[in-house]
């Protein structure tokens, strides 16, 4: 599977850090952790993309599910990119609007 | 750079393919000449229709192959044809009755992705086209080549 997940705590929050490629046949590795963490306590979530070489839909839906399941808790889900041709996508599909996205894992946790 | 040409591919509904599909559509592209700062974007759109395709063969129980024609030169056109049996329809309500269940009970996660997919159809090909009906859906994707 082209798809690896790194988790670490910091403070408060979880940072999921994921490297390769976020589609189809991968997302369900990645929906999986996050339900994971939920289910662990975890409600404050960052999903670090910086190490993302793509991202389709079904990659999108993973993390609109994961903010919809953190905000059921009172959590929040951020995600770390600064890779304009992710960003770009999170802009054509109106996510901007949803996801509060950071330029660090730093930026991300404070606060 | 090559003339008029024509690729097919059928597809194994398995989502592992998916990314085979995606480096096809790149290297089409590239040859038939779409400028390089496009082909990021032939990347995707092919990679998220033929995703949509498969998901629908699985979630439908349809083991036929999708079907993928790239018709390149100047630029590339890409048409992914499922097998599964739809009400006719086009646009966004094609990509909806795409996305659901075999029953309005039943949408499975990918109904999550829903609204996400025209958009980033429209927003990364230059020409799109959605029709559902009773032999399949097919989306037909196209973009020119760099001057």
């Amino acid at each position: 599977m082209d798809l690896s997940l790194d988790t670490r705590n910091e403070g408060d929050w979880t940072v999921v850090a994921v490297r390769g490629e976020i589609d189809v046949y991968t997302a369900p590795k990645l929906r999986e952790a996050l339900v994971d963490l939920v289910n662990a306590g975890r409600y404050n979530l960052v999903v670090d993309v910086e190490r993302v070489d793509f991202l389709d839909s079904t990659g999108l839906g993973v993390l609109v599910g994961g903010l919809k399941r953190v905000r059921a808790n009172d959590g929040n889900l951020r995600v770390v990119c600064t890779q304009e041709r992710l960003l770009k996508i999170f802009r054509i599909t109106g996510l901007t609007k949803v996801f509060a996205i950071h330029d660090s894992v730093g930026s991300a946790t404070d606060g | 750079m090559p003339q008029v040409a024509q690729v097919h591919m059928d597809v194994v509904p398995d989502a592992a393919h998916v990314r085979v599909v995606r480096l096809v559509a790149v290297s089409l592209a590239r040859l038939h000449g779409v400028p390089e700062d496009v082909v990021e974007d032939v990347r995707l759109a092919v990679g998220e229709a033929c995703a949509r395709a498969v998901a629908a063969h699985r979630r439908h129980d349809v083991d036929q192959p999708v079907k993928l024609g790239f018709e390149g030169g100047p630029g590339l056109k890409v048409a992914v044809s499922d097998g599964v049996a739809l009400p006719e329809a086009s646009g966004d309500e094609a990509v909806r009755l795409l996305l659901a269940g075999p029953d309005d009970q039943s949408p499975d996660a990918d109904s999550e992705a829903a609204p996400a997919v025209m958009a980033l159809l429209e927003g990364l090909a230059e020409q799109v086209s959605v029709h559902t009906g009773h032999s399949g859906t097919r989306i037909v994707l196209g973009w020119g080549a760099g001057r």
